[in-house]
């Protein structure tokens, strides 16, 4: 069941086009569609940015080894490592919280800057972002982070993990995205 | 003799200040960089000039620090193509030789004299914060408005980096900058806030502040951090 997502996922993203995509996912597909995700910046050579709010690049870095899932394309901005003391990299970039939304999205302009062009942005994810911020402070940032997108013919994958999605609801994200998929 | 037709507003260069200020700095202006240590005064101060130099704009930073300390000290900018202070010119001053009302006045005497010799199109001082600190608001707002006309005559834009300063010492100057840290909690981000800024329509908001090798970015602080 869960293998489908590693080729929905980078279709879906691949006839959706540069914008803002809403992926409501289950708790239980969560790395393959990660993976999906990654695979698909891959796959077109995107300058791949993943803003992480879920778990430490250390972490990550070992998951995806493990699944045998590259990452050597994606420039990381995380925002756990320093909150739960997790050992650093030195590759990624570091948001010393996931309360610091506003460094986040400058260490994010800065990897978008570094990119040549248009690159693919992977929020993971709204749930963890609302488990440390307001509902109003992460819809704004949620808003600004779709101006940048907007503005620089990006193309954002927005995590939902529909099992924890308190206080998220398909009609929110409606209104931050231009496109919202619900992962079956 | 008639003024030079100058444009309003000129870059600084810094892509995220010039947005915020609605444009840049008007040439011939003074703008203070205040706050505490260690808030990013002089990285700002810096890249101003740096941005100026790359741009073949003569640029020249007074400095109360020696020239190898400002090297080390600084981070690795890649806006000059890590050149370090290549293409400014700097000079050298001691904290003491500005610290006194006289020696604060002739200090000033000998700022104006380098604008109306040497032209510059871009000036830094790195720091004046005791003077500004200790002698009083009229010494210090009759010092700068006289540093201020002489800028004004030349097109120099310069900005001085000071500490946190009242009201009635920055009269003088058309902008002020300044920077600091917002705290909630465990949590800390630096801040710009421009709290004046002449000949600009701009909301006077409050930013995040971040500074790196590819120089400051700021971005608006959204609603919520301080709870």
């Amino acid at each position: 069941m869960a293998d489908r997502h590693l080729k929905e996922v980078p279709e879906l993203l691949e006839e959706s086009g540069p914008g803002f995509i809403s992926l409501t996912l289950e708790a239980d597909d969560y790395f393959e569609v990660m993976r999906g995700a990654l695979r698909y910046g891959r796959a077109v050579g995107m300058h791949t940015a993943l803003l992480s709010s879920s778990m430490p690049e250390a972490e990550l870095t070992a998951t995806m080894a493990a699944l045998e899932e590259p990452v050597d394309h994606v420039e990381m901005i995380d925002c756990m490592s320093d909150l739960v003391m997790s050992p650093k990299s030195g590759e990624a970039r570091h948001v010393e919280s996931p309360r610091l939304l506003e460094m986040a999205l400058l260490e994010l302009r800065r990897s978008l800057r570094s990119a040549d062009g248009p690159s693919l942005i992977i929020v993971d994810s709204i749930n963890s972002l609302m488990i440390h911020n307001s509902k109003p402070r992460t819809m704004a940032f949620l808003e600004a982070l779709y101006g940048r997108v907007a503005r620089g013919g990006h193309t954002l994958a927005l995590l939902h993990i529909s099992e924890e999605g308190e206080g998220v609801s398909i009609p929110n994200l409606r209104l931050i995205s231009d496109r919202v998929l619900v992962l079956e | 003799m008639a003024e030079p037709a100058r444009s309003p507003i000129r870059p600084t260069g810094i892509e995220d200040l010039d947005l915020i200020l609605g444009g840049g700095l008007p040439p011939g202006s003074l703008t203070l960089v205040c706050g505490g240590m260690a808030s990013g005064r002089s990285s700002l101060c810096l890249e101003f000039l740096m941005r100026g130099a790359a741009a073949g704009e003569p640029s020249v930073l007074l400095s109360s620090m020696p020239e190898k300390m400002h090297a080390h000290r600084m981070p690795p900018f890649g806006i000059n193509d890590d050149k370090g202070l290549e293409g400014i010119d700097f000079i050298e001053f001691l904290p003491e030789d500005s610290h006194g009302p006289e020696e604060f006045a002739l200090f000033i005497e000998e700022l104006v004299k380098r604008v109306e010799n040497g032209k510059p199109q871009r000036l830094a001082v790195d720091s004046l914060e005791q003077a500004l600190h200790w002698l009083p608001a009229p010494t210090v707002s009759r010092a700068l408005r006289v540093l201020q006309d002489a800028l004004f005559r030349n097109g120099s834009t310069m900005m001085m980096v000071c500490g946190p300063l009242p009201d009635d010492k920055v009269q003088a100057a058309d902008c002020v900058l300044s920077l600091g840290t917002q705290r909630q909690g465990p949590d800390a981000v630096r801040t710009l806030e421009v709290l004046r800024a002449r000949g600009t329509k701009r909301p006077l908001s409050r930013y995040a502040l971040s500074l790196g090798k590819e120089g400051a970015m700021m971005v608006r602080m959204m609603e919520g951090y301080d709870g």
